[in-house]
């Protein structure tokens, strides 16, 4: 009888509790409501004053873009703007739709602003936001001067950061970036290969890339499946011993498949007939592929045995090769069609001949 | 204290303690959404660097399952071409159209049948003829015997020749870049295996050519409502569960996914109405099984506009349709509920799931029964009624409040200097009749998949006005 008294009173007790807490739950969401939408009137009139301000400022600064693109702005008459961040975002658009000497005039309207401090602020803030945006000028500007802010933030934790700052860098001085950071790049393993790949293509000098391949020599399979990608946007790559090095001492199949992106001398062809017959599909695959990009006609029997492979992606770019092989004509592609007794190698074939318009 | 007592009132603390859980889970989930959206914003300004192709981006193979959509299809395939990605394919999959849909691709895009030599690695109906167009060279349609959208889908990803494939609705509006955002987070992260986008409402939109050239308000309150619903729905309920790695929604109306993963767990199942969610349900339930790493991921940008029903019949069966779906996804995966490998979704995401959305229906139409018993037993006043409600109704409009000021301070979609007046007067207007009829729709969509009704494409009326002017 007792404990149901006990539990009659602390049933009760916790009701009334709950009862005097709920009024006051309704009163703080209420507030809340009010609070949050006063707010969302308040962001859009800051809105609305944001893009008058923006407006503004285009009408002012636009015409001395243009001017400074000819080099016919007196430097001297113009002052810093008050929103210097507003004006970095317009000079950053402007100067991105230009190029080469064109951006001469853009660069001095910057510098005649002082803004070293400006990046320096910008740079070492805790907002990621405006590091970015920093950078980006930088990779406009190219200069080595800020070369110190660009070490800073090439370390940052960010890859967005310090893969930008790793932009800026080689759009400022290649040799130095890659003599210095190739291995940076091998070490980060969060910098996405596709901004790499971008930032590579705009390396035009052999010697540069050389520099990172021998940085690459030392480098662990997964790190090398990832960059020899990379290297791959690099078309002019021919440094035919660090390739030799590669398919020697490596026995990753993923590797392998990197390296033979990376083939497009003919002194290769040789090698293609271990390839052919490797174990792994992947392998397979790329030296159908090769086969057909070295033009190595001696192969056809190999490749014959390829569009019966067990992989379709191996059938489907050994049935490419054979089409576009120098000498197979289409009559010697329909008698080979006849030939083949494996219906997935007879399909495939039939396939890419469409593909090729050889057959309608 | 009489026996009726005793029952109401424990009623009562069940109750509270079942929306203080359902609450504080809202209130993490806005916290998450807030900081990742804020996150997100701060890189965007790489966007303002030129965009240059370094031939390294991931290929994906678009899939458009089409079933009687002649009205939008050659509008929909034209949009989806002019999409600014570097290297892609488009496959039509039309699942035994009775309507003109074949012969306008066919006709449309100069297509001529193709011998592609087609990989049966999921089982599908039977597929009847692959076409491929003489004007566009990645764009292929597949024609097959009816067997619904999943199978489409699956018949789509053995056509497929890229790592990635897209699942689209064939009425889906996209944007230029819609692609290219949606991709980024495969490029950031190798063990990502699938990713979503936004989708918001098209209605009252200007569309051009398959494009959204101008966003503005639906004319009518059903629309606004639901765009209301949308935006809590993708910038919290999607976006709030990412950095748990623990989202189980990715849109059928525009997903990408690692094709190989899909293929691994057997593509998509063929037997269900929700077959987006299932299978997004079943790669968590199978890679935490397995003990593999992987992410699934979430974009806040708007990536896709979809046109939302404007009557509450085609409502009706949407949310119906979703609702199955739900049942139907989570029953199928049950044993990653509580499972010691399941980690945050098997531990969390799931069992709120269960809770909130399975049987929550249920659990609230259960409780106003209560409220209405108590206040017919005079164990409740007029008051503490409406106090009750009152929270409940406050803390709706507190969470699309919130919702609105994010859309406000990041994307700001919707410019005109009205709007989010309109969408706060609808954030409180759906607290009445709105949302008890979608608990009543949701109650039926349980019931419907307990009972086995059959299932179909679930079309809703849909205007297409943009197409019709």
């Amino acid at each position: 009888m007792q404990n149901v008294q006990a539990y009659q009173s602390i049933f009760q007790s916790s009701i009334n509790y709950l009862d005097r807490l709920a009024p006051k739950i309704f009163e703080s969401i209420s507030l809340s409501v009010v609070v949050i939408f006063l707010v969302i009137i308040l962001v859009r009139l800051r809105l609305i004053f944001v893009q008058y301000h923006k407006k503004k400022f285009k009408q002012r600064w636009q015409p001395v873009f243009l001017a400074s693109l000819y080099g016919e702005v007196e430097l001297e008459g113009i002052r810093r703007p008050f929103a210097f961040k507003t004006f970095l975002h317009e000079w950053n658009h402007f100067t991105f739709k230009v190029k080469g000497e064109s951006r001469v005039g853009l660069i001095a309207l910057l510098e005649n602003m002082n803004v070293q401090r400006d990046m320096e602020k910008m740079i070492r803030s805790s907002h990621v936001g405006y590091k970015i945006q920093a950078l980006i000028t930088l990779t406009a500007v190219a200069s080595e001067k800020y070369w110190y802010l660009l070490e800073e933030a090439i370390e940052s934790k960010n890859p967005h950061v310090s893969i930008t700052a790793f932009g800026a860098m080689v759009e400022t001085n290649p040799l130095r970036t890659f003599t210095e950071h190739s291995r940076t790049v091998v070490r980060r393993r969060d910098w996405t290969e596709v901004t790499l790949g971008k930032i590579f293509s705009r390396v035009i000098q052999n010697r540069v890339i050389n520099l990172f391949s021998i940085e690459l020599l030392g480098a662990d399979d997964r790190d090398l499946t990832r960059l020899l990608k990379v290297l791959s946007v690099f078309r002019k790559f021919d440094n035919v011993e660090f390739i030799r090095a590669m398919i020697t001492d490596r026995e990753n199949p993923y590797v392998l498949a990197g390296v033979m992106e990376l083939m497009w001398n003919p002194v290769f062809a040789p090698s293609l007939r271990a390839f052919a017959e490797h174990d792994n599909w992947v392998v397979r695959k790329q030296a159908a592929r090769l086969i057909g990009r070295l033009g190595s006609t001696d192969y056809i029997p190999s490749l014959k045995k390829l569009i019966c492979d067990s992989s379709w992606w191996v059938r489907y770019r050994a049935a490419e090769s054979l089409c576009t092989l120098p000498g197979m004509s289409k009559e010697q592609l329909m008698m080979l069609l006849d030939e083949v007794n494996d219906r997935y190698g007879k399909d495939i074939l039939a396939q890419v001949m469409v593909e090729k318009g050889m057959v309608s | 204290m009489t026996s009726w007592e005793v029952f109401f009132y424990t009623v009562q603390i069940f109750y509270m303690l079942y929306f203080f859980g359902l609450y504080m889970t809202y209130l993490l989930l806005n916290f998450m959404a807030v900081v990742g959206v804020f996150k997100y914003m701060n890189v965007s300004i790489l966007d303002d660097i030129p965009k240059i192709d370094s031939d390294l981006e991931i290929p994906v193979s678009l899939l458009v399952p089409a079933y009687n959509e002649e009205l939008t299809i050659v509008e929909t395939v034209s949009s989806l071409l002019q999409l600014a990605y570097s290297k892609f394919e488009i496959i039509i999959i039309n699942d035994g159209s009775a309507d003109q849909t074949l012969a306008l691709l066919l006709q449309e895009f100069d297509m001529v049948e193709f011998p592609e030599a087609y990989r049966d690695r999921l089982k599908t109906k039977h597929v009847r003829g692959i076409y491929i167009s003489r004007r566009f060279r990645n764009v292929k349609v597949i024609d097959k015997e009816n067997g619904g959208k999943a199978d489409s889908l699956n018949a789509g990803i053995n056509c497929t020749r890229f790592p990635l494939f897209c699942a689209v609705d064939a009425d889906s509006i996209l944007n230029v870049d819609s692609l290219e955002r949606i991709i980024k987070p495969f490029y950031d992260d190798h063990t990502v295996i699938a990713s979503g986008g936004t989708v918001r409402i098209a209605n009252g939109c200007d569309i051009d050519r398959g494009y959204v050239t101008k966003v503005a308000m639906p004319g009518s309150l059903l629309p606004i409502i639901q765009l209301v619903e949308y935006l809590r729905a993708f910038l919290f309920g999607r976006l709030g569960w990412v950095p748990l790695n623990a989202l189980m929604v990715i849109s059928g109306a525009f997903g990408v996914f690692k094709k190989e993963v899909v293929v691994d767990i057997g593509g998509y199942l063929s037997d269900t109405i929700g077959e987006d969610m299932e299978l997004v349900v079943r790669m968590h339930r199978v890679m935490r099984q397995k003990g593999r790493p992987y992410r699934i991921s979430f974009i806040p940008d708007p990536v896709c506009w979809t046109e939302a029903p404007e009557d509450l019949a085609s409502l009706g069966s949407q949310r119906v349709r979703w609702q199955r779906g739900l049942c139907e996804s989570l029953s199928k995966n049950l044993s990653l509920l509580l499972h010691p490998r399941g980690g945050t979704v098997g531990w969390i995401a799931f069992p709120y799931m269960i809770i909130f959305e399975w049987i929550g229906p249920f659990i609230e139409l259960f409780g106003l029964f209560v409220l209405a018993l108590g206040f017919w037993l005079d164990l409740l006043s007029w008051n503490a009624m409406l106090l009750v409600m009152s929270v409940a109704i406050g803390f709706g409009v507190l969470l699309s409040t919130v919702a609105i000021l994010l859309e406000e301070m990041s994307f700001h979609v919707y410019k005109k200097p009205w709007y989010p007046l309109v969408l706060m007067g609808a954030a409180i207007i759906e607290n009445i009749g709105y949302r008890q009829l979608n608990s009543y729709w949701r109650i039926k969509g349980s019931l419907l998949w307990l009972f086995g009704a059959k299932q179909s494409w679930g079309k809703i009326t849909r205007k297409a006005a943009w197409k019709v002017d």
